[in-house]
């Protein structure tokens, strides 16, 4: 499979997306890390599906279980006496995730490439082929907020083999 | 009397976000996780608005807002659609739908109010003034 973007292009649209969403939604500044090999401690990992008519892929955000803990006060504090469930960590990666998601597919729509997104899933665990450095066609990125470190990543590929 | 308003999303933390937002508020917040369960929602509360999602399991929100139009006792209910979806494509489906907002996520939350503001009345919470001391 070939990609229809180039590696630097996923790069720019992540360093767009990315950091918009942080500034409006929990009004922090991100700010681009050094790549690193070091994987992030107790992860929380949420993958949104892109499906298109010439090209599909998905987008992952994974953040240490102690960084989602600083985000759902961040973004929920002041909710009474809400206290994050290990769930609902899940969940605001997740939606995290989706809001990223949603930046990206309208720059791949400006780009000629339409596509549907799909509801986030959680996991622990890196999906196969995603976050992972040495796969050539993967766009990640490492991002610094305060406390905490995270990684998203854009994997784009065509549909035709 | 309060303000009915019905947040369906399948994310718990919008969910809770819209809480945090409107607890100010003489609104009384219901919710529902997906649009089979909002329109049971709106069936059984009849919402004075519905704050929709786009991308849900189960049952998308075009689908949902194609179910509440064609409801009699429903169809009346004025519809904010909060989403990350942006395609045009989308847009225009729920706009023949008559919703009477769209927002992308990331959103910012005074704009929401305002819009929301403009559809129902929001009424500060009246906060209990404390008793005087008996003399």
């Amino acid at each position: 499979m070939t990609n229809p973007l180039s590696q630097q292009e996923l790069v720019e649209i992540a360093d767009r997306s990315v950091p918009e969403v942080w500034r409006t939604q929990l009004k922090r500044e991100v700010q681009p890390s050094p790549t690193s090999n070091l994987p992030i401690p107790s992860p929380r990992i949420a993958t949104v599906a892109w499906t298109g008519s010439s090209a599909s892929g998905k987008m992952v955000l994974t953040i240490s279980s102690a960084g989602a803990q600083l985000v759902a006060q961040t973004l929920l504090g002041d909710s009474g006496n809400y206290v994050p469930k290990d769930m609902d960590l899940d969940d605001v990666v997740g939606e995290l995730c989706n809001m990223i998601a949603g930046r990206v597919s309208t720059e791949l729509r400006n780009r000629g490439l339409t596509g549907t997104l799909h509801p986030p899933l959680p996991s622990r665990t890196s999906p196969s082929g995603t976050a992972n450095p040495s796969t050539p066609t993967v766009c990640l990125t490492h991002w610094t907020c305060g406390d905490y470190t995270f990684t998203f990543s854009i994997d784009i590929r065509s549909n035709a083999s | 009397m309060n303000q009915k308003i019905l947040s369906i999303d399948d994310s718990k933390t919008i969910r809770l976000l819209l809480a945090r937002m409107f607890r100010p508020f003489q609104v009384e917040l219901r919710e529902a996780g997906n649009g089979e369960e909002g329109l049971a929602q709106a069936r059984e509360v009849r919402p004075d608005l519905i704050i929709l999602d786009y991308n849900m399991p189960v049952m998308d929100g075009v689908t949902m807002l194609q179910h509440l139009r064609h409801d009699p006792q429903l169809k009346s209910i004025p519809v904010i659609m909060l989403t990350a979806e942006s395609n045009p494509k989308v847009i225009s489906a729920v706009a023949r739908l008559g919703v009477r907002d769209y927002i992308v996520k990331p959103f910012q939350e005074q704009p929401l109010i305002a819009k929301v503001g403009k559809i129902i009345p929001l009424h500060p919470q009246i906060t209990a003034s404390p008793i005087p001391p008996t003399p």
